[in-house]
């Protein structure tokens, strides 16, 4: 399913955050790369309807403004950054199962097999540690089965289990034909997911939109973000972990 | 000893029986926090004294066992301030012991309620639902709160009014998060 922009705006207390946005997301895996500060989760926010903002977001050629908020929320899962911020239950399993409540779907268990071990569902979610957190967090959303997921900073808390979860998570949406746009605030786990496409929010407004192959290094550095090449020169090179001259 | 208490309330609803979270419960429950405050005003203080005894047993029997050391130390101590207070005053001391009895009859069924109702038992009512999530998430952060300020040394009344104050900037910080959580779960709620 496609989700597009038309000339979003968004500002806050009169500062333009985004400005004059149009894009377009068809299904597959899609990352919005910025520096901190630089409108990633406002543009998430905003596609999915939770700010206030100019211009359009339109659903399967729908507009997201003419939606009600049940029916966007079978349309388009959004992941919140902080998993700590949006826990609403008393229990791990409660707080899973509550969207499947409100919107009276059965949903997709196999996505919160992928990420919730078995042993947390009796947990209180504040009581969770930051990764599980997360886990929890992005389950109780996705389980609803949504075509499109909004995921804001996926990897963060994780540990190695936890990215694998969620890199097997991203490839199950998929197959599953989901339009799927992750935000990430440094390139390196962006290799993990293999996307198809690439965007560079900068300044408020989209720097560069491609496929991923064609990603530069020099496109990374104008933009605030730790090039490639970077991340291999200090994790390979000679000044690589403990090979300190 | 507050903070003991509230996180055993909030730790109580993930291990509780499953018959407090039944219907039949419910309705007992609103019928209890009724007879709570009606008791006390009409009914002659040996009932009243009878009804706080008895609901103190039965936190104490649900395992709420703080909450229930809690209550009867609070009655303890707000009828030994007032108590002096009248009699030195030459006040009107039946009207002191309904008081007490009114505000640990209430005291002891709000917890009692608190612990045993989980938001998803209120998804049906939005405002009602989004104020409990706040105030448990807030309650829960409170606790944290607390703990930095003890850590730095803070102690006294400043401690306290620390915390609250604390408290409340953050309880309307985490508004605006909860409501997003709520409205990407399909639930409106207007700000
Ligand atoms: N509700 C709000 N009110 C006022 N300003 C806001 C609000 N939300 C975000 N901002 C501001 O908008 C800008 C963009 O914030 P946003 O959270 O979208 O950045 P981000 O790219 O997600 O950053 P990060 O990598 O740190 O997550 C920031 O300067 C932030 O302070
Ligand atoms: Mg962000």
């Amino acid at each position: 399913m496609i989700i597009e922009t038309r000339n979003l705006r968004v500002s806050f207390n009169g500062v333009e955050i985004l400005r004059d946005i149009s894009i377009a997301f068809d299904s597959g895996v899609h990352i919005v790369l910025g520096r901190n500060g630089a409108g990633k989760t406002t543009f998430l926010r905003a596609l999915a309807n939770l700010v206030r903002f100019d211009g359009d977001v339109l659903v399967g050629g729908r507009s997201v403004k003419k939606m009600g908020r049940r029916e966007i929320a079978m349309l388009i899962g959004y992941c919140w950054q902080n998993p700590y911020y949006g826990f609403v239950e008393a229990t791990v399993e409660d707080e899973i199962r509550a969207i499947t409540r409100i919107l009276g779907v059965s949903g997709d268990w196999r996505i919160v097999e992928l990420l919730v071990p078995r042993e947390y569902m009796g947990r209180d979610p504040s009581t969770l540690s930051g990764g599980e957190a997360k886990r929890v967090s992005m389950a109780s959303i996705l389980v609803a089965d949504q075509p499109i997921w909004l995921l804001d900073e996926p990897f963060t808390y994780l540990d190695r289990d936890g990215v694998e979860a969620v890199v097997n998570l991203i490839d199950y949406g998929r197959r599953k034909g989901k339009t799927i746009i992750v935000t990430l605030h440094e390139i390196f786990y962006a290799n993990l997911i293999k996307p198809d496409t690439y965007a560079i929010i900068d300044g408020g407004t989209i720097k560069f939109f491609d496929r991923w192959s064609s990603l530069s290094d020099e496109e990374l550095a104008k933009a605030g973000l730790v090039p490639r090449g970077v991340i291999c020169d200090t994790l390979c090179g000679p000044r690589g972990l403990g090979v300190q001259s | 000893m507050i903070l003991s208490v509230v996180q055993e309330v909030l730790g109580y609803r993930v291990k509780a029986p499953r018959i407090v979270f039944s219907k039949w419960f419910s309705i007992a429950k609103i019928a209890l926090f009724i007879l709570s405050i009606a008791v006390p005003v009409v009914a002659p203080t040996a009932v009243s004294l009878g009804l706080v005894a008895s609901l103190v047993i039965l936190l104490a029997v649900l395992g709420l066992r703080r909450s229930a050391v809690y209550t009867v130390f609070t009655a303890a101590i707000l009828y030994l301030i007032m108590f002096s207070t009248a009699f030195l005053l030459h006040g009107d001391l039946e009207r002191i012991t309904r008081l007490t009895l009114l505000a640990s009859s209430s005291l002891s069924t709000i917890i009692l309620i608190a612990s045993t109702t989980k938001p998803s038992m209120l998804r049906r009512w939005p405002t009602l639902y989004l104020f409990s999530i706040v105030f448990a998430n807030t309650l829960k952060e409170v606790v944290d709160i607390a703990t930095v300020y003890r850590a730095r040394g803070s102690g006294g009344l400043r401690y306290v009014l620390q915390v609250v104050v604390a408290s409340m900037a953050m309880s309307i910080a985490r508004t605006s998060t909860l409501v997003d959580s709520l409205k990407a779960r399909g639930i409106e709620v207007t700000e």
